[in-house]
């Protein structure tokens, strides 16, 4: 593994259910990217897009092959824990339905990350408002997520998505519920945060406008990356 | 920092506090009756607590202070006359019924050894008048609640047995279980049964320092204890409580009803947690994903466990204390010692309802996010 490396997938297959209804959600993927890379992950919908994207983020276990993710291995016998640990400590995460907590507001939704985990504590509501008003939220810290337009929720997940400073971030339709102008707005956020902190970024996405934030697109369909 | 627990049980208060309500209620309902539980049990040997005896004889198959027995006069003269017996007193304890022209309800008498100058067994808690005045015939003192229920004052008559008493004074707390007690002397008690005079249904016994219970029973001899019992304060406790609640019912009753408090907490936390939980599954898988740990997760349910419990705790206590004493009749004692043993149990009645919501929760996939 290379020193710009800093996902790679060896030969990784999923398969759901056994027999008659197996399901073979992803045959024989091979896959790399670098430090500060953003991708764009398109194919139509059954491509495998989801269940590479929950492989690659440690959500889901490989049948098999291996994940070498920042020099370690993870692959069907990694335990849950490890798996844990490893999403709470590099990777961060974006979905489409930002999936905010609803009985906080927007500063705690960014402040749960060092409830649920064992981050350095010191100075954390410093870094939590930082993030925000980086992202244009700073003057929405005290309001109800409920309360926010989806653009604003969107940067909400992306302030909870960085405050580990993550390695990685999975964005899975990240621009699937926002109109053109929010979804130009939170490409610009990614390849910003790509461009300045280093961070990777894979996006699944049938959003063709967030090309112009992307270094590469990978496609795939049936299961299979194509080449 | 924010806790989750908190905010989340806190965000829709509508629901939070018709849960609170709930299960305050079946708290409520498990201490009302663990009270009335406590309270028959301890109004029903009071006599015992508040008077030091060591010894107590009754009629042979009376040894409990529900069974009334007779037992001759010539018993305590004899006793009081043995040789390391300190003091022995008489005593009568009966029922009777009390009227006055529209109402009736059933009393215990405690005829007292008044004439006795070191007699020790009398009134207590006493709001008015004062045993001395006992002394004439066919007075008496009354607890409250006789006082409350025929609306008394001082110097009223009221019938007892079918024979009129003056009410020369007023105590508080003497009841035995459900039923007021009406203090008088020996000898009123008997102006009830003008066809026996020479009765009493116990004799109250001190023995000397170093003599034992055992070498007073021997040395009663079969001449005296002939169809009597010789009873300790702890015997006579025993055969009394147990009296109460199993040939009683009591018991039975008290645990069906702590049992049905139980199960009534038991379905709504229970419901509660699972629809909370259905209701979150995304906000779980999202946690999970992002990196809960067991351990927070875990923490975070039974957090909220701890919260329903206590807070629905205090509220029941609080409301089965406030009954207690709006409740009159009923002898109620809300124990800071049983009351300790219940939040216990109701706390581990919590841990297995989310103990099962645990499981579910770890369960939760966390690929699901993506889905």
């Amino acid at each position: 593994m290379s020193d710009s490396e800093i996902i790679r997938l060896n030969d990784i297959s999923k398969h759901y259910g056994t027999g008659d209804i197996l399901v073979k959600a992803l045959k024989n993927a091979e896959l790399m990217m670098k430090k500060g890379e953003v991708a764009l992950l398109m194919g139509p919908s059954g491509a495998g897009k989801t269940t590479l994207l929950s492989v690659m983020g440690l959500l889901l276990h490989p049948t098999s092959g291996e994940i070498i993710f920042n020099d370690k291995i993870y692959n069907r016998k990694t335990r849950q824990k490890i798996m844990t640990e490893t999403r709470r400590n590099s990777i961060g995460f974006i979905f489409q339905a930002f999936n905010l907590v609803e009985s906080l507001n927007v500063i705690q939704n960014v402040e749960i990350m060092y409830k649920i985990g064992k981050l350095e504590k010191k100075g954390y509501k410093k870094k939590c408002k930082e993030i925000l008003e980086m992202l244009q939220m700073g003057h929405r810290l005290k309001h109800a997520s409920k309360d926010l337009s989806g653009g604003e929720r969107q940067r909400v997940a992306i302030a909870r998505a960085l405050i580990n400073e993550p390695m990685l971030i999975m964005a899975d339709e990240p621009t699937g519920n926002l109109d053109s102008e929010n979804g130009r707005i939170i490409g610009e956020y990614f390849r910003k945060i790509a461009n300045e902190r280093g961070t990777t970024i894979l996006i699944a996405t049938h959003d063709e406008r967030l090309k112009f934030c992307a270094d590469r697109i990978i496609h795939m369909e049936d299961g299979e990356i194509l080449k | 920092m924010v806790n989750l627990a908190f905010k989340d049980l806190f965000h829709k208060k509508g629901k939070f506090a018709l849960i609170i309500l709930g299960l305050s209620f079946s708290i409520f309902f498990v201490q009302y009756s663990a009270g009335m539980f406590n309270g028959v049990l301890t109004t029903s040997t009071d006599i015992l607590d508040k008077f030091k005896f060591d010894v107590w004889i009754r009629e042979e198959d009376s040894d409990n202070f529900l069974d009334g027995g007779f037992v001759n006069e010539t018993v305590y003269d004899d006793v009081k006359m043995m040789k390391n017996v300190n003091h022995a007193e008489r005593l009568i304890l009966i029922g009777a019924e009390a009227e006055d022209e529209e109402r009736t309800t059933f009393c215990y008498f405690i005829g007292c050894d008044i004439n006795n100058p070191d007699h020790e067994i009398g009134p207590w808690d006493v709001t008015k008048g004062n045993e001395g005045l006992l002394f004439e015939n066919n007075t008496v003192m009354v607890d409250e609640s006789i006082k409350d229920y025929f609306d008394l004052k001082i110097n009223d008559l009221l019938k007892i047995g079918n024979v009129w008493m003056k009410i020369v004074g007023f105590c508080k707390n003497a009841k035995f279980m459900f039923n007021g007690y009406i203090f008088a002397s020996i000898e009123t008690v008997r102006s009830l049964t003008p066809w026996a005079r020479d009765w009493i249904t116990t004799v109250a016994i001190n023995l000397d320092e170093d003599y034992t219970i055992e070498e007073f029973e021997d040395d009663v001899g079969d001449d005296i204890s002939h169809h009597l019992e010789v009873l300790s304060t702890k015997e006579l406790k025993e055969n009394t409580h147990d009296m109460i609640i199993n040939e009683g019912g009591l018991g039975g009753s008290i645990y069906i009803m702590v049992g049905m408090g139980f199960f009534v907490a038991l379905i709504i936390l229970s419901v509660t947690m699972y629809q909370s939980i259905q209701e979150k599954i995304p906000v779980f898988g999202t946690l999970k994903a992002i990196g809960a740990s067991k351990g927070y997760i875990n923490k975070m349910l039974l957090g909220q466990v701890f919260i329903y419990i206590t807070l629905s705790f205090i509220l029941g206590t609080i409301l089965a204390m406030l009954l207690s004493f709006l409740a009159g009749a009923i002898p109620i004692i809300v124990e800071l010692q049983t009351s300790i043993i219940l939040y216990i149990a109701f706390l581990l009645m919590g841990l297995v309802c989310s103990s099962v919501t645990i499981i579910k929760v770890h369960r939760i996939d966390p690929a699901i996010v993506f889905k």
